[in-house]
């Protein structure tokens, strides 16, 4: 037993050094497997991202351009305002694009190059001229040729990112300046088109440049190693990463050219922040920085966006100028003592100042609920994937100006009735939408209270009972029927009626009144909820909410008798769609928020284009909207006037509901339509009502933005009548007390008035309306 | 009036020249009627016929206004549109009008316009529309030209849609107006 075991003592000393080798060697086979796999990864991993699509573009969203002519309302301040806002520069001489130079009672603009939606326009010089608050005159320079209509670049109001918020414009290797590209060659990487991807002796030049000027002038790495750092790896910093990184440049080099790694590195790399917004390439920080296309950069501009690259926060030119001069000058420097450039060259250019575009962009980017429209419309052609990697440009319909005085009116207004009302800070929401009256164009959308807030879009989805914003479409149904006519008239007292599950309901005035019969007009005017319960059913539930449908509004409402006096829930938008229909004329366009969508490339992928339907007929809708603008003049919407002046002829209905949950106000100028909508998330009382809340909402923005007076245009079907008010019938004009009303043609009463005088009065339907009859 | 309309005399030969602007060359018609936005109430008895209550409302000053002068923003509009529509590029024609429309959104002839671009592109239905809310943008009794084109493109909508009796309505009521 003791022999045995000394035995196999002696036996695993003979063979523990073949087995060690027998270790090594597998060891090395496996390593050397494993390094090779490891290799074949990288040069696959190298190969497919460098092959394909190599970078995700987020979608361009930009905002309406604005128009300018001759007579058009903008004052000089507010189109320098628009001028900077679009980033370009105030100079003395207009040498580069995107520039501007200030005179007396003119501007010289010099406009750049761009894409709109449906042409290019090259870079062009004009001069537009102003008088009183408007533009008097546009002329090209320097011939002074007159120019109808010109517009402005649009405002790029959003992007549809990827995950990553990167940002970046596409270049080809020949749109960069050639001193860029020296610049470059010789601050990062010498020996770029001698090297294999790693460059020992770029090493050592920067470790022995930076000790002598005892700051880092010069970095090791090639701009191979840049760009795989960039382009695939983390921003980790290891060993492992660093040898990964050499790897891969080594096998990029073996597989590409180096122009082509030189275009890729140039669009990769990372220039600075805007915002939440990543600027990469140098074509985007081109624009971001210079509002110039790279092309067209000048020896000074294009060295800084080289300075950038060491380090684009610590020599942000913006936030830290005279460190951003001091590498620009010394990059000039390098580049002189290397003869890329004359001294000539080098003291002109360091005497130049940065030059930059000033840095205010990003806060009128956050359109939410605007944005969240377009997001949600344009997702019904195209995948979430497109929208954030195809680098689509996308011309919406949304006006900066409208949108933002409607943001402030929202922001201002919600606090003030919150402390009227005593209600609790924060509860009160709103919502507001602006359309253009025709053609369906929105142009501001606010869906809530707190304006910035990218949540619930209460524009969109805050579906709630409309109040009397329906009664509209019940008196144009009556009218449209021909059995009725403004005059009719109509008992508002008291009506019970079984819902369809047997309960009974008895609607009231919203005054508790009783108005006994009134005039159809008055009726709507007033907004009388007997009478026009009363109306409604005779013209027949079911028929007006095939009306609503024709008007353009797709959300199937229940019929049920109180759908009479909006019981039925809209959303704010569904509400304007509705109310754009009867400021056109009751001609349907669906509201729209994109005019088109191009590609990258700038081709026409999808245009959103202006569509019309005849919802109802003419005739019927002149005489509702002419009721409506009594309701503003002498109904419930009166205190809009308290803002707008009187022959604005506003058209308008103000809408309540039950114990006044929601306020509403759709309505209407020569050029806006606006819908706005005040209530709580958990649906309880505001103690507004429309009149009180939303109207003086509404007016707010429109007394800004409405400029044109209402121009109702009387159809070939509607004649205007003299009536006596006595008795509602035909009367000559110069009878004492009549007045005018449209009637369609052959429903005007036929019967003539025996002309009554002031002083034999007698006491009429007219006279009960004013107050005579016990309610 | 008399001022506005002799204030852009200068612009006819131009217009003869290049644009078929017909439906603006016509001598304006007298103001119809005289309803108000609101119902207006007679002048005090004893005031009859008075010039008052022949007075044109306001808004329909500025309609008349849309109707009558030759607008040099929907002129340059239309002079691109159709530049741009004889050298092929039918939809982009149509954004130029819309451009118009979104500037000059009640001028009838960049409605009627945009109708007949759309029956060329045989779209009968959505030309019947435009036509008709061009129609309804004109005034009655004015723009005469302008009213029997828009009934021309209605009745090609018509014809193409297989309604050719009221096609044949619309027919004649566009050589009426001419």
């Amino acid at each position: 037993m003791a022999k045995s075991r000394k035995r196999k003592k002696k036996n695993r000393a003979k063979k523990q050094p073949h087995s060690l080798k027998k270790f090594v060697f597998w060891l090395i086979i496996i390593s050397l497997f494993s390094l090779l796999t490891w290799v074949g990864y990288l040069d696959y991993t190298v190969q497919r991202q460098f092959e394909g699509k190599r970078w995700s573009l987020p979608a361009q969203v930009y905002a309406a351009s604005q128009e300018l002519y001759a007579g058009a309302e903008l004052s000089k301040g507010v189109l320098v305002a628009q001028l900077e806002q679009l980033r370009y520069r105030k100079k003395a001489s207009l040498e580069q694009p995107a520039s501007y130079r200030l005179r007396r009672s003119s501007i010289d603009l010099y406009l750049r190059d761009f894409q709109f939606g449906d042409k290019y326009r090259t870079a062009q010089k004009v001069r537009v001229s102003f008088s009183g608050g408007h533009i008097s005159s546009i002329i090209k320079l320097p011939i002074g040729q007159s120019l109808p209509l010109l517009r402005l670049d649009p405002v790029l109001i959003g992007n549809f990112y990827p995950k990553q918020r990167e940002d970046r414009v596409l270049l080809q290797l020949n749109q960069v300046p050639s001193s860029l590209i020296q610049a470059l060659i010789l601050t990062e990487d010498r020996d770029f088109y001698e090297h294999s991807g790693v460059s020992p002796k770029g090493i050592a030049r920067a470790l022995w440049a930076n000790l002598r000027s005892g700051k880092i002038v010069q970095g090791g790495s090639t701009l191979t190693q840049q760009l795989v750092k960039n382009f695939y790896l983390s921003s980790e910093r290891s060993l492992v990463r660093k040898i990964t990184e050499a790897l891969m440049a080594l096998i990029l080099e073996v597989h590409y050219e180096k122009d082509e790694i030189l275009e890729a590195y140039l669009n990769e790399i990372y220039l600075g922040q805007d915002g939440r917004r990543a600027v990469h390439g140098f074509g985007l920080a081109s624009e971001q920085y210079f509002s110039q296309k790279i092309e067209k950069l000048s020896l000074h501009q294009s060295t800084l966006l080289v300075a950038l690259v060491r380090g684009p926060s610590y020599y942000n030119p913006v936030k830290h100028p005279k460190r951003a001069k001091d590498r620009r000058n010394r990059i000039l420097k390098l580049m002189q003592e290397q003869g890329a450039i004359s001294a000539k060259e080098y003291q002109s250019a360091i005497k130049k100042p940065l030059d930059i575009t000033g840095s205010k962009q990003s806060p009128d980017r956050l359109f939410p609920a605007f944005m969240d429209l377009v997001r949600r419309q344009l997702l019904q052609e195209y995948k979430n994937e497109d929208l954030t990697s195809e680098g689509l440009r996308i011309f919406t319909t949304l006006d900066p100006a409208i949108q933002k005085e409607t943001e402030r009116v929202v922001k201002r207004r919600i606090p003030q009735f919150e402390k009227a009302k005593k209600l609790t800070a924060g509860l009160l929401q709103s919502a507001a939408i602006v359309t253009r009256r025709e053609g369906g164009e929105v142009v501001a959308m606010v869906g809530g209270a707190r304006v910035k807030y990218a949540g619930f879009n209460r524009a969109l989805d805050a579906v709630r009972p409309v109040g009397s914003l329906i009664k509209p479409v019940v008196y144009l149904r009556a009218l449209a029927s021909k059995k009725y006519t403004v005059n009719t008239l109509i008992d508002d007292a008291p009506i019970s009626l079984k819902n369809s599950d047997g309960s009974i309901w008895s609607p009231k005035n919203y005054d508790k009144k009783l108005h006994g019969e009134v005039p159809l007009h008055t009726a709507l005017a007033h907004s009388y909820n007997l009478a026009s319960v009363r109306l409604g059913m005779d013209v027949g539930v079911d028929n007006v909410l095939e009306m609503v449908k024709k008007m353009g509004v797709r959300r199937p409402l229940k019929s049920f008798p109180s759908a009479l006096l909006g019981a039925s829930a809209l959303s704010p938008f569904e509400v304007a769609q509705l109310y754009q229909t009867f400021a056109g004329d009751c001609f349907v366009t669906p509201l729209r928020s994109i005019q088109v969508v191009l590609s990258s490339q700038g081709e026409s992928l999808q245009r959103y284009p202006l569509t019309v339907r005849q919802a109802a007929d003419p005739a019927a809708c002149y005489i509702t909207n002419t009721i409506m603008q009594e309701a503003v003049s002498e109904g419930t919407g009166r205190s809009a006037y308290r803002w707008l002046a009187d022959d604005m002829n506003l058209v308008g209905k103000t809408g309540t509901t039950n114990d006044l949950r929601d306020s509403w106000f759709a309505g209407y100028t020569g050029d806006y339509l606006s819908v706005v909508w005040l209530g709580r998330d958990d649906n309880k009382p505001t103690r507004l009502t429309g009149a009180s809340g939303a109207l003086q909402l509404w007016s707010e923005v429109m007394r800004t933005i409405g400029r044109q007076p209402v121009g109702l245009i009387k159809p070939e079907g509607v004649e205007y009548f003299w009536i006596d008010s006595e008795n509602g019938l035909l009367a000559d004009e110069s009878c004492f007390g009549v007045k005018q009303f449209p009637f369609i043609k052959g429903t005007e009463p036929s019967q003539l008035s025996s002309c009554s005088s002031p002083g034999n009065r007698v006491k009429s339907w007219f006279g009960r309306v004013l107050g005579d009859q016990p309610h | 009036m008399i001022y506005r309309t002799t204030g852009y005399l200068f612009l006819l030969p131009l217009l003869s020249g290049c644009v078929d602007l017909s439906p603006y060359q016509q001598i304006p018609a007298p103001v119809e009627g005289n309803y108000p936005s609101v119902y207006r109430q007679s002048a005090p008895a004893g005031n009859v016929n008075s010039q008052a209550a022949k007075v044109t409302p306001h808004h329909e000053v500025y309609e008349e206004k849309r109707a009558t002068v030759i607008d040099p923003v929907v002129l340059a509009l239309v002079n691109e549109s159709k530049a741009t529509e004889q050298r092929g590029g039918i939809s982009s024609a149509i954004s130029t009008l819309e451009r118009g429309v979104r500037i000059r959104p009640r001028d009838p002839l960049l409605w009627g316009r945009l109708a007949k671009l759309r029956l060329q592109q045989d779209k009968p239905v959505l030309a019947e529309n435009l036509a008709r809310k061009s129609l309804a943008l004109i005034k009655s009794g004015t723009n005469r030209p302008l009213q029997s084109s828009n009934w021309l493109v209605i009745a090609g909508a018509l014809k193409q849609q297989g309604k050719i009796k009221e096609a044949n309505l619309a027919s004649q009521k566009a050589k009426i107006l001419k």
